[in-house]
């Protein structure tokens, strides 16, 4: 199931408690690097693709997520934003929610280390 | 006469791996809320309990018709959890180990890694052939029907009228 990611604006779809009461928690993340791509894995037990929202806005990934929490008293979101580097693509995000652990994969940008730079001469 | 050309190379982005000394890869805006500590407290866990390392969290419900038992185990693999019921004593094992794939950096390491052992001695007596366990989303959900005799029954009152004698 890949969550929806929206640029700008979040996507709703099930209907929810009131935010404003709902407490939140933070929840713990994994950052690994490699050449070509950035991964953040987030812990997010009781959470399905319907609870998940997944917004970017100017280099900001914004997470939020509504906890499924019969016996937890009382429901609680998790909630968590992030700086996007500019080494990455945030327009490349890829998103995978399984067994409670959310995995955001960001590629890097391809960035030339130098250029020749051409001299005019007169 | 042409300007001389500017050594330009110093002001593009460095293509090669920002180094965590300069800033955090990921600076999170929003760290503020940490309710977690007080939802633990506010946990039913079973009264006579002995919980050894993980961070994961467990708690036990009763629901009149059942007790339940809740943990929170994300990303633990169905192999990597054990429920044991031994008459009155429940037992969860869970395990949970970080997986670097190669050639990766950890960057940043908030995730647990879970090595969970915990008995609970179960309040109430339990009908151990309808026990039930299921795992979904990384919550591992175990339900222990109450026995029979365990369950509240409501105790009719028989009605003694008191009548004074008569002479």
């Amino acid at each position: 199931m890949q969550p929806r990611t929206n640029p700008e604006s979040p996507a709703r779809t099930a209907p929810r408690p009131s935010d404003d009461a709902t407490p939140v928690v933070t929840p713990p993340i994994d950052v690994l690097e490699t050449d070509d791509a950035l991964t953040v894995l987030i812990d997010v037990p009781g959470v399905d693709a319907d609870s998940l929202e997944l917004s970017v806005a100017r280099e900001k990934l914004e997470l939020t997520a509504h906890r499924r929490a019969p016996l937890f008293e009382p429901a609680y979101r998790y909630r968590r934003t992030f700086q996007i580097p500019r080494e990455v693509d945030a327009d490349g995000i890829d998103a995978k929610l399984e067994d409670g652990v959310l995995t955001l994969r960001f590629p890097k940008r391809v960035t030339p280390t130098s250029r020749s730079i051409r001299v005019r001469t007169s | 006469m042409p300007v001389a050309a500017r050594d330009v190379t110093r002001a593009l982005p460095r293509a090669e791996r920002a180094v965590v000394e300069d800033t955090m890869l990921f600076s999170e805006m929003n760290d503020a809320f940490r309710m977690l500590d007080a939802l633990e407290r506010r946990l039913d866990a079973g009264r006579n309990e002995r919980a050894r390392g993980g961070a994961a969290r467990v708690g036990l419900r009763d629901d009149g018709e059942a007790l339940l038992l809740v943990a929170e185990l994300p990303g633990v693999r169905l192999d990597e959890v054990e429920v044991l019921l031994e008459t009155d004593v429940l037992t969860l094992r869970a395990s949970r180990r970080r997986s670097l794939p190669e050639g990766a950096r950890l960057v940043r390491a908030e995730r647990p890694e879970v090595q969970l052992v915990r008995q609970i001695e179960l309040p109430t007596r339990v009908d151990a052939d309808a026990v039930t366990a299921s795992m979904r989303d990384g919550v591992l959900q175990v339900r222990l029907p109450k026995a029979a005799e365990a369950r509240p029954r409501r105790i009719p009152i028989a009605h003694a009228s008191s009548e004074r004698p008569t002479n």
